[in-house]
């Protein structure tokens, strides 16, 4: 399956534009991060993806056609979990994915929602009210409703939001276990979790798309950039973006990125976090 | 946090909201409607008081709940639609922050009726002109406006507490306040929004029904409030739904327990109302006569000390009856007693004798039995004392039973018991009362009597001994005016008993004058009303009540009969002043000298002849269009609906349907046949005897007929004959 | 699509809305029965289709209110959070939203068929009256136009605002209480209580004047008609 987005801008009726001139081509199997900060327009082009909203300009096209055509189509090979959700909180579980399968037309909705169950662990919960559920259970439901009849095309808006740590691993794995054989198109912003699984990042900042590569060309571009420092003065920070102060019995130990190092930072080599932050934090300086 | 604090909090939140601002506005400006759309005092004689004070107070308490529900929904709702409820829940305990935002929307409530009752002040005192009285117009704020806008708000507040949900909130609050201005509007104690309000006196107080308004305010109050508590115990914590809440709640023993007792006091005030008697739904006539007369037991003399308490509106007194028991054993004596009195004790020449309640109540009677001894002459002393209660059928235009220091109305029962089944010694039993009542008040005699004064006490109140020659006695006691009005042509004076604050309107409208003439025309057409020995009597002007009555030489006739708007207005031809002229009428055609004295099933009363009688005075003063109009139209609609009706053309269904249903449904067909279907006759036998002249000769000799001693009443049998008809000729189309 | 349907529907029966409703509505339809229709409408049997159609069309604002909170339960605060949910499935979203209203329209219809069981039930109980068919007709009459209606008007203005379908609750009771002539009443009142008054004879027998009809046919044309435009018209999505 691939997707094609040519010159996409949405502008909304405020004026306000929330997406500006952005290409991507995607193509399975692939597991896509999209990284950027809040209100970058990561959520936005998701519902662009699902037709949930329509471009001002530009166009998505799926396997060559526009999407406009090709939209029920996509759907039916599409699993979307959005970032804010509701549920039905009346229906069990069960009910809620048997609902869900109906709508998306699935056959065999028995059998699908079963292997939904199973691999999102709700096992024990699925006949349980909704209502009743934790926000973690809760998020587990719209995942697993995502996965429901095993789409060509995943988009997962925050998926691993209020999950525990072993969860979230678990979730990754599964994300990456679907990869194998679709597109997968994961927005986050755990670092961890993106560097963990996707084979290719795309980061936006306000609205525009910053760099689309592999996590180790965005850690690449970041070396000679990232390095420690032991804080003696809080002068010696100005030009430095702080990622992280550790105290130790030594002092405070600092890790920084700047566009140049000072003499009395020691240059490190950059983990994708700091990669990242390089990223958005010369884009700011831009 | 500290609840007081956080109440201020909570109020301050509620303050800082332009919604909350708009309620407080458009409940200040709410009761325009009652000047406007929403008159449940707006009928022909609705007083000054009744149009420009309770009018408006009724129409912002009714607007005034429902915009308090719906902020109380919408204030409630917000927090949980805002998602702000996690955070406030981590600071305060879901329960405190449920109490906290029900005092602020009570404080709110109050401010928003302090705004409404002080920009209403003025525009009040402009209208009411010398009527007004500042203590009624903040009473009336306060039972008939302020008194619905809590119980709305607790209603509001249970109902989102138990559903969580607006919009179910909402609905349930807009059927409940339907119901009050529906199916619940004609049952007193069930209108929790919309008061069952006749009228509002301008002359006289109006406290019974500011008290029962209040009562019921009250029994809603509590009630509610009960609901609330256990609405309260619904109040969603710890993430548990309904029952799970509910279950944790209901572990703080008080908080169910405060929700039992107030539904129990809710359910106590209800079941225990002081103001109504519980008289059976069915008019049993049959309840008023005695199975059978005692022949060996008379009464010689009756006597109360009466002392009505102007404070409490209650009544207490000591009757004492001079009796013969001449059986040689114990006796049983029935006596008649107010419903809402009760009988402290009895003794026969000072020795306690046994008595009995009996249960059972109808016609606005409770009848109680007393063992007399045997003995040729024995005095019997009743102590009794109560609260009087108004008939249940007709409760929902209470008020007339007023007990205050500016106005009373103490009716035969109300003053003392009176005996059932005994035979007088005389040929009547004349009642003699001494009346202890505030110094500043005089009693008026409602019949042919004396009053006197017989002392006047140290404490302020005064002693009035009265007698009355017929077994029965009704009282006013009042700042009257009394204006002799000399009707030359009838020879008699007529004593018109007026309150002083209604003297400018009584000589606007010249209502001497409109009395004159109907005493005159009844004269000249019926004859003179040669029964009064000293050729005088009363018409008394009483508080605004639901109709006027008639008896032995005096009629009353409620305050709305003289009213501005009702005697001033000649385009309502014979409507204006036609309960005056009714009741004047029955002094002739009078419910206590020339018909069957007690209710009767049948419809041929008083009241036929009365009605017939009005009708020709209007056609003469006011015209024959307008008398048409306000009768013969009205009876012949009324008539034809009559005959129309299901249940006349199918009695069979009529009698298969339970009881209460069939009560209902009697009483008010009978009614029409009563008022309005023998009128109708009377005026079908009129043509057949040949026109007003014959007819008027007719009943001029009906009226001035030798008296049958046996059985002094005017029967059905003997206008028919003195008409030469026969029954079936007068039927009806 | 019956899968879908069945669930909306369960959501919208097992629900204590629901539930709340047909208590309010039957105690309402009961305090009428016997406060009102007991007395016989217009001098008809209380059991006449005539006084049967008052009886109705007092109870109608309860329906219309009821079937509006039911659609406004569709489109609570709840369902617009799991819309992106739905929207990203295939299914058509008129499809899916005729669903809902059918959904709709069965709980609506049995909550009538509970109100008229109520009055079948009163009237065998009291007066052993069981000409069931002589209702079909002032039923039909009553409640067919103003539902449809309510639904079709309440569907569009939901589309438009939330908060608009509370205005329409808001006037379908004023419509139910404003004087308006028997023609374009909404609930019929007047038509039951006044028209057999107006014919010569008593007790007459059940019949529709053609202008009677017509606006009804005309009602339910127009919320139909509206249903359509509002189901087809659904523009989710922001341009």
């Amino acid at each position: 399956m691939n997707v094609e987005i040519c010159n996409l801008s949405l502008t909304y009726p405020s004026g306000k534009t929330a997406l500006r001139e952005i290409n991507l081509s995607m193509g399975s199997p692939n597991l896509i991060g999209l990284l950027g900060p809040n209100g970058a327009g990561k959520s936005t082009l998701m519902k662009l993806l699902v037709a949930g909203l329509l471009p001002t300009e530009g166009k998505i096209s799926v396997d060559g056609k526009p999407l406009i055509q090709q939209e029920r189509l996509l759907k039916a090979r599409l699993g979307y979990l959005p970032q804010s959700f509701g549920l039905f909180d009346e229906l069990t579980v069960w009910q809620f994915l048997d609902y869900m399968a109906a709508l998306k037309g699935i056959a065999g909705s028995k059998e699908a929602i079963a292997a939904a169950i199973q691999r999102t662990h709700l096992e024990e919960k699925q006949k349980a009210k909704i209502r009743t559920l934790s926000g973690g259970q809760r998020q587990r439901v719209g995942i697993a409703q995502a996965i429901l009849g095993n789409p060509h095309f995943l988009i997962f808006d925050e998926p691993t939001v209020g999950l525990d740590p072993e969860e979230r691993i678990s979730f990754r794995n599964l994300f990456s276990q679907m990869a194998q054989d679709r597109l997968v198109l994961l927005s986050t912003h755990i670092i961890e979790d993106v560097q963990s699984v996707c084979n290719q990042l795309v980061v936006i900042h306000q609205g525009c798309i910053r760099f689309v590569g592999t996590p180790a060309g965005l850690i690449a571009g970041a070396v000679g950039h990232v390095g420690v420092f032991r804080e003696k003065d809080q002068r010696q920070e100005a030009g430095l973006h702080i990622t992280s102060r550790v105290n130790t019995t030594c002092g405070i130990a600092c890790r920084a990125v700047a566009e140049e190092l000072p003499d009395f930072v020691e240059q490190v080599e950059p983990t994708l976090e700091d990669a990242y932050l390089y990223l958005i934090s010369r884009e700011a300086i831009r | 946090m500290n609840i007081l604090r956080q109440f201020r909090l909570e109020l301050a939140r509620l303050l800082q909201n332009r919604l909350t601002w708009l309620a407080i506005l458009l409940t200040a400006l709410a009761p325009i409607a009652g000047l406007t759309v929403y008159r449940p005092l707006y009928h022909d004689n609705a007083t000054m008081q009744g149009m420009y004070l309770a009018n408006p107070a009724l129409a912002g308490g009714v607007l005034g709940a429902v915009l308090f529900a719906i902020l109380t929904v919408w204030s409630m709702d917000r927090l949980r639609r805002d998602g702000m409820e996690t955070l406030t829940h981590a600071a305060v305990s879901p329960m405190t922050a449920a109490l906290t935002r029900l005092g602020a929307l009570l404080c709110v409530s109050i401010l928003a009726q302090a705004v409404a009752t002080l920009i209403w002040l003025p525009y009040t005192i402009f209208k009411l002109g010398t009527i007004f009285d500042l203590e009624s117009y903040v009473l009336i704020h306060l039972i008939f406006m302020y008194g619905a806008i809590p119980l709305a708000i607790l209603f509001a507040s249970a109902a989102y507490q138990i559903t969580r949900r607006g919009d179910l909130s909402l609905a349930l609050f807009a059927v409940f306040a339907a119901l009050s201005l529906t199916v619940w509007k004609q049952q007193w104690q069930f209108s929790w929004l919309a008061p069952c309000v006749f009228g509002i006196s301008d002359d006289f107080s109006n406290y019974r029904i500011l008290r029962s308004v209040a009562y019921v305010r009250l029994t809603w109050l509590m009630a509610l409030a009960g609901v609330w508590v256990v609405s309260y115990l619904c109040v969603r914590r710890y993430g548990k739904g309904l029952i799970g809440s509910l279950l944790c709640n209901i572990r703080r023993a008080y908080r169910p327990l405060l929700a039992v007792i107030l539904l129990l006091s809710g359910n106590l005030l209800y079941v225990h109302q002081p103001f109504v008697d519980h008289s059976a739904a069915e008019f049993d006539f049959a309840y008023l006569f005695p199975s059978e007369y005692l022949e060996t037991v008379t009464c010689s003399s009756r006597y109360a000390d009466v002392c009505p308490d102007p404070k409490t509106g209650r009544v207490s007194g000591r009757a004492v009856f001079q009796l013969q028991n001449i059986s040689g054993t114990e006796q049983t004596v029935q006596f008649f007693i107010d419903p809402g009195y009760q009988i402290l004790s009895v003794q026969a020449d000072g020795v306690d004798v046994p008595f009995s309640v009996d249960g059972y109540q109808a016609m606005h009677e409770k009848r109680f039995d007393v063992t007399i001894p045997a003995g040729p002459e024995m005095e019997l002393t009743i102590d009794y004392g109560g609260f009087p209660q108004e008939w249940n059928a007709v409760a929902t235009t209470q008020g007339s039973l007023e007990i205050s220091d500016v106005y009373m109305q103490l009716e035969n029962d109300v003053l003392s018991p009176s005996p059932h089944n005994v035979w007088y010694q005389g040929d009547s039993l004349p009642a003699v009362m001494e009346l202890t009542l505030p110094g500043h008040m005089k009693p008026i005699l409602f019949g042919a009597g004396s009053t006197e004064l017989l002392r006047e006490n140290g404490n302020g109140t005064k002693t009035w001994r009265m007698t009355d020659d017929g077994y029965h006695m009704i009282v006013y006691v009042g700042d009257y005016i009394l204006e002799e009005i000399p009707v030359e042509s009838a020879g008699i004076t007529v004593n018109f008993y007026y309150s002083r604050k209604h003297q400018p309107i009584m000589e606007a409208i010249n209502a001497t004058e409109s009395i004159r003439q109907t005493i005159e025309y009844c004269t000249e057409h019926i004859g003179p009303l040669s029964f009064y020995g000293d050729g005088t009597f009363n018409l008394i002007e009483s508080r605004i009540s639901g109709g006027g009555y008639a008896g032995d030489g005096a009629s009353l006739a409620n305050e709305g009969d003289f009213t501005i708007q009702n005697l001033s207005d000649g385009a309502k031809g014979g409507s204006s002043a036609q309960v005056t002229i009714h009741e004047l009428v029955h002094q002739w055609w009078g419910l206590g000298n020339m018909f069957e004295p007690a209710y009767t099933e049948s419809v041929w009363s008083a009241e036929g002849l009365t009605c017939y009688t009005t009708y020709r005075i209007v056609k003469e003063l006011y015209g024959e269009e307008a008398a048409q109009a306000a009768y013969i139209d009205r009876w012949q609609e009324e008539v034809d609906n009559y005959y129309k009706d299901f249940y006349v053309r199918h009695p069979e269904y009529l009698s298969a349907l339970p009881v209460k249903y069939q009560a209902g449904i009697s009483n008010s067909l009978w009614e029409i046949r009563k008022y309005s279907e023998m009128p109708l006759k009377i005026l079908k036998a009129e043509k057949l005897v040949g026109g007003e002249d014959a007819m008027d000769e007719i009943l001029k000799s009906l009226f001035n007929r030798e008296l049958n001693p046996e059985y002094p009443y005017l029967t059905y049998q003997e206008f028919l004959d003195a008409c030469h008809l026969s029954e079936e000729d007068l039927n009806l189309e | 699509m019956n899968k879908i349907f069945g669930y909306e529907l369960r959501r919208l029966l097992w629900n204590k809305l629901f539930f709340g409703m047909l208590l309010v509505t039957l105690g309402y339809g009961w305090l009428t029965l016997t406060g009102f229709v007991i007395r016989g409408i217009a001098h008809t049997a209380p059991f006449s289709p005539w006084s049967f159609g008052y009886y109705l069309s007092q109870t109608l604002p309860l329906i219309c209110l009821g079937e509006l909170f039911f659609l406004a339960f569709f489109f609570s605060k709840e369902e617009y959070l799991l819309r992106p949910l739905i929207q990203a499935t295939p299914v058509k979203q008129r499809q899916y939203i005729a669903l809902r209203c059918a959904a709709v329209l069965t709980a609506t219809t049995i909550l009538c068929l509970c109100i008229v069981a109520l009055a079948i039930r009163f009237y065998v109980s009291l007066f052993g009256w069981m000409n069931y068919g002589e209702l079909i007709l002032p039923a039909l009459l009553t409640l067919v136009p103003p539902v449809i209606f309510c639904l079709g008007v309440g569907l569009m203005l939901s589309h438009m605002n939330r908060v608009l379908i509370y205005l329409l609750m808001a006037a379908v009771v004023l419509l139910s209480v404003l004087p308006v002539p028997s023609a374009a009443s909404f609930s019929l009142s007047g038509f039951f209580s006044q028209t057999p008054l107006a014919l010569d004879t008593l007790d007459p027998a059940f019949h529709v004047p053609g202008q009677i009809l017509t606006s009804r046919i005309l009602i339910t044309l127009f919320g139909g008609s509206i249903m359509i435009v509002a189901t087809n018209g659904r523009g989710d999505r922001r341009r």
